[in-house]
């Protein structure tokens, strides 16, 4: 959720009323704290008011799950819910601060609730700063973007392609067999059996899912570009199907330039185009990388922030009727 | 350009794929399979979930541990694992919460009652303004935790405005002057003085001011401007010596490598003692409010025979009268009160301290009764002379050894009166049908306990000088105290003086640390919440159930023995018989 920006009116409502509610619950609590001469506790009546709201808030918040789950349920848009989950959240804190008792605090259960309830608000707070600003990084930086889980698919395909296009053009390296190659226009070429029959930029896909047979124009290969050949096999293959992961020098932008640089002089001038097309796949691949790192970060925090909430909530569901037992 | 080289083939090899192409490359049903990230996020929530049931079902073992916010204080140990020994369930502990109402402060408090029978704080007090014992005495703040210290707010709550908190009576007496004050704290402005220390209730004429002095001696000055009033000390002719004092006394008394012939030179600790424990005699004389305290909190009462005896033996012989009052003929002269002086440490015969009225006239007759029989045994074997007949006229005018005794008993009435008088206001008593000013002591009235709201330990201020709290009583106030009896001026004599310190006293050290504003030194530190001094229930027991009282007020002296009273009845009836002469029998 971004604060700000054509949402902030929105988000300045709710930022005046959490500050309004937290100020109103601070002096009340200070002004009993007077009365009674000594901090006031859970059980007293700013305190017993706090934990009540606290609790609630917290069941509220707890709901914002099973609310992204059952997409269905139409009570109020997912953005609303996001936004008040974001500012009753962060409203929650002084209120169960004061609860307990500025959390001067004994009892191990009530320890460990706060300490979960204070980790998860700041795993909390740190998702929500995170999400200022990778999104947008992620918009600049990753114009290939594609779906995070399809970042390996997406890239086996354009490994494919890329490599279809080099057994294509290229003579053999000697790392793969060649795959039968006319040499004269207007020959079908062989498909590989299980290959995904699209080579991009020969034709228009037509977007069936599955093998297509198509008509593929035959091209001569271009001569002296076996080392070529052997390159893309041994050092770039690899990196466009597994990325940065699998050590590749590719990985780094400045070596992937000095390789492609070495590629240009040893290739034929026919063989430009190859290569820059090759240069292009292997950005795409830094970008699937860079992808992947900033979904981390942005998703990673709620590792811990949601589980520990599902504790949060198994604990308070037992602290609410033992807290009243022994008011 | 070569003919596999066509303008087709760069065109085809450098475009770049459309979003449509990329689009085409997902799978179309990729959103069925969660993704890893997702995964994991479940089975860590279901192991969290998991742990969270865990921890609470080790919560529900351990509830000592996992529920009590913290360990009980060390009185309350033994319950430490039964919550239900304090707690009611469902029921606040507290007040100053929900539903807490005056069943669920009763049933709270039954927990506590067992062990803790206290008296309410006093009887006009609002029911509804009275906490449970878990509002003021909050446990759970550890082994070492002072229950028994509450905030200052439980007291100035009704305290700040006692008018506003007491149950209306139309029969209930107007509020004292000090608890209409707005009590909210303990300094000069938020406390009232100590109205126990308003004035002095007792009756004794005593000057501290005097007995401090060396020798107790005003000096020959004084003896020129002797007042002659009634309670005023006679003057001495020259300082008291501690050869002068009983031998037995005189251990006491005497400090060591001092000479005999130096003047008496007393402390504060020759009369106020304190027992670091109460012997078996002191707690049958000190007041309960004494016995109970810790030892050394407060001062023994004085006694006399302990305190007095030893300058002021009470002979009942020795000066001659010239007055009914039994003062020495002429204060003035030093001889009558050498005679005094002469009879101290002498071994003199003497009144036994505290004796009412009747008991010291029976006290004179006996005394000179067996005076008469050791001097005269034959008196025993004279038969008893028969009683006229109501008519007949009794003869013999001859003075009995009755009248002679009456005459001595009278005598040592008046000069005794006189020895009382000194210390003591007397008002006259009659005894039988005897018409002589026989007389009694008021009760002293000496309050064992001088501050009745507050505790007060001695034993705790042992470091600080009698002088700091107790000022007025040393000489350099005495001869202020004197002048202001002769010009009129404020108290008549010391005696009425409260020679105690107040409020202003305890300020000084009571108060948080600050720097004195005259000084410039710092001062204060010591605690001075409401606790420190005053107690709550049954008003901290500060009015003492039995009535203050001091061991030589009120006590009656037995008779010399018990033995003697068959003798007395036959001397009595013996003196009330005229005697007859040998020739009438």
């Amino acid at each position: 959720m971004i604060v700000g920006g054509s949402t902030w009116h929105r988000d300045r409502r709710w930022i005046v009323g959490t500050a309004l509610v937290a100020v109103l619950a601070v002096a009340a609590y200070v002004i009993e704290w007077r009365d009674l001469g000594r901090l006031p506790g859970g059980s007293s009546r700013t305190g017993f008011v706090c934990g009540v709201i606290g609790g609630l808030i917290i069941l509220f918040e707890l709901l914002l799950w099973p609310r992204r789950r059952v997409r269905s349920w139409r009570i109020g848009s997912a953005q609303s819910w996001l936004r008040a989950h974001v500012w009753l959240g962060l409203l929650a804190v002084p209120l169960v601060i004061l609860h307990a008792r500025l959390l001067f605090i004994g009892g191990w259960l009530n320890v460990a609730l706060v300490v979960l309830f204070l980790v998860v608000i700041a795993s909390g707070i740190w998702g929500l700063a995170l999400q200022q600003f990778l999104p947008r990084m992620l918009l600049e930086q990753v114009p290939a973007e594609t779906i995070r889980e399809q970042i390996d698919h997406v890239a086996a395909v354009q490994c494919h392609d890329l490599e279809r296009l080099v057994r294509a053009l290229c003579e053999p390296g000697g790392v793969h067999a060649s795959d039968g190659h006319a040499d004269e226009p207007g020959v079908e070429a062989a498909f590989d059996e299980g290959d995904h029959a699209v080579v991009t930029g020969y034709r228009s896909l037509t977007g069936i899912q599955g093998r297509v047979l198509e008509s593929v124009p035959v091209y001569a290969r271009i001569p002296g570009t076996a080392a070529l050949s052997r390159r893309f096999f041994t050092d770039i293959r690899p990196y466009l199907l597994q990325g940065a992961a699998g050590g590749s020098r590719m990985a780094s932008p400045v070596d992937a330039r000095r390789v492609l640089s070495g590629l240009s002089e040893i290739a034929p001038a026919e063989a430009g185009d190859l290569i820059e097309r090759i240069a292009a796949a292997c950005e795409t691949r830094r970008q699937f990388d860079l992808q992947a790192r900033i979904h981390g970060w942005l998703h990673g925090w709620l590792l811990v922030h949601v589980p520990l909430s599902f504790a949060l909530g198994v604990l308070l569901a037992v602290h609410v009727p033992l807290a009243l037992w022994y008011w | 350009m070569a003919p596999h080289d066509t303008p087709s083939r760069s065109a085809a090899i450098g475009a770049r794929p459309s979003t449509r192409e990329q689009a085409s490359r997902i799978e179309r049903d990729y959103y069925r399979r969660r993704s890893p990230l997702a995964g994991v996020r479940r089975w860590l929530g279901l192991a969290a979930v998991l742990a969270g049931g865990g921890w609470c079902a080790w919560a529900a073992v351990d509830a000592r541990r996992h529920v009590a916010p913290g360990p009980v204080t060390a009185v309350h140990a033994t319950w430490e694992r039964d919550c239900n020994a304090c707690h009611v369930p469902f029921s606040p502990i507290v007040d100053a919460t929900f539903w807490s109402d005056e069943q669920s402060r009763a049933e709270g408090d039954a927990k506590c009652l067992p062990c803790h029978r206290v008296a309410a704080h006093h009887p006009r007090e609002r029911n509804a303004e009275v906490g449970s014992c878990g509002s003021c005495h909050s446990d759970h703040r550890g082994r070492a935790a002072d229950i028994t210290r509450v905030a200052d707010r439980t007291c100035t709550a009704c305290h700040a405005d006692l008018g506003a908190h007491r149950v209306a009576a139309a029969d209930a007496p107007p509020l004292s002057t000090e608890a209409a004050w707005r009590i909210e704290g303990f300094d000069n402005e938020r406390h009232p003085p100590f109205a126990s220390l308003r004035e002095d209730p007792g009756t004794l004429i005593f000057t501290h001011g005097r007995h401090m002095l060396p020798g107790q001696y005003l000096g020959a000055a004084s003896l020129a401007a002797a007042s002659t009033a009634i309670g005023d000390p006679p003057p001495r002719s020259r300082p008291l010596a501690y050869a002068d004092l009983p031998v037995v006394d005189r251990a006491r008394y005497l400090p060591p490598g001092t000479s005999l012939d130096a003047p008496v030179q007393l402390s504060c600790a020759s009369c106020h003692q304190f027992g670091t424990a109460l012997t078996e005699i002191d707690v049958r004389e000190v007041g309960g409010r004494v016995a109970a305290a810790s030892p050394g909190a407060y001062a023994l009462p004085v006694d006399f025979q302990r305190h007095c005896a030893a300058c002021h033996p009470l002979p009942y012989e020795g000066l001659p009268m010239a007055d009914t009052t039994g003062r020495p003929a002429d204060p003035r002269t030093g001889d009558a009160v050498d005679a005094v002086l002469a009879s101290v440490g002498a071994d003199v015969a003497v009144v036994p301290h505290g004796l009412d009225a009747a008991a010291l006239r029976r006290f004179l007759e006996q005394t000179y009764l067996a005076r008469g029989v050791t001097s005269d045994p034959a008196l025993l074997l004279e038969p008893v002379v028969p009683r006229p007949l109501p008519a007949a006229a009794t003869t013999n005018d001859a003075p009995t050894r009755g009248t002679a005794i009456r005459d001595k008993v009278d005598g040592a009435r008046r000069f005794v009166r006189g020895q009382c008088a000194k210390c003591h206001t007397l008002e006259d008593v009659a005894v039988g049908d005897d018409r002589a000013a026989w007389f009694r002591a008021l009760p002293s009235r000496v309050p064992d306990v001088w501050l009745t709201k507050a505790r007060f330990d001695h034993q705790a201020h042992r470091q600080v000088d009698c002088r700091a709290c107790h000022e007025a009583a040393y000489p350099e106030r005495a001869a202020e105290a004197l002048e202001a009896a002769r010009s009129g001026q404020g108290v008549s004599v010391e005696s009425d003086l409260v020679l105690i310190a107040g409020r202003e006293s305890c300020v000084e050290c009571h108060a948080p640390p600050h720097q004195d504003a005259e000084t410039g030194r710092s001062v204060g530190g010591a605690r001075h919440d409401c606790v420190e001094c005053h107690g709550y229930h049954d008003r901290g027991g500060h009015v003492s159930p039995w009535p203050l009282r001091s061991v030589t007020a009120d006590s009656t002296a037995r008779p010399r023995g018990e033995g003697l009273a068959a003798l007395r009845s036959r001397l009595l009836d013996f003196l009330a018989t005229p005697s007859v002469s040998p020739a009438e029998r």
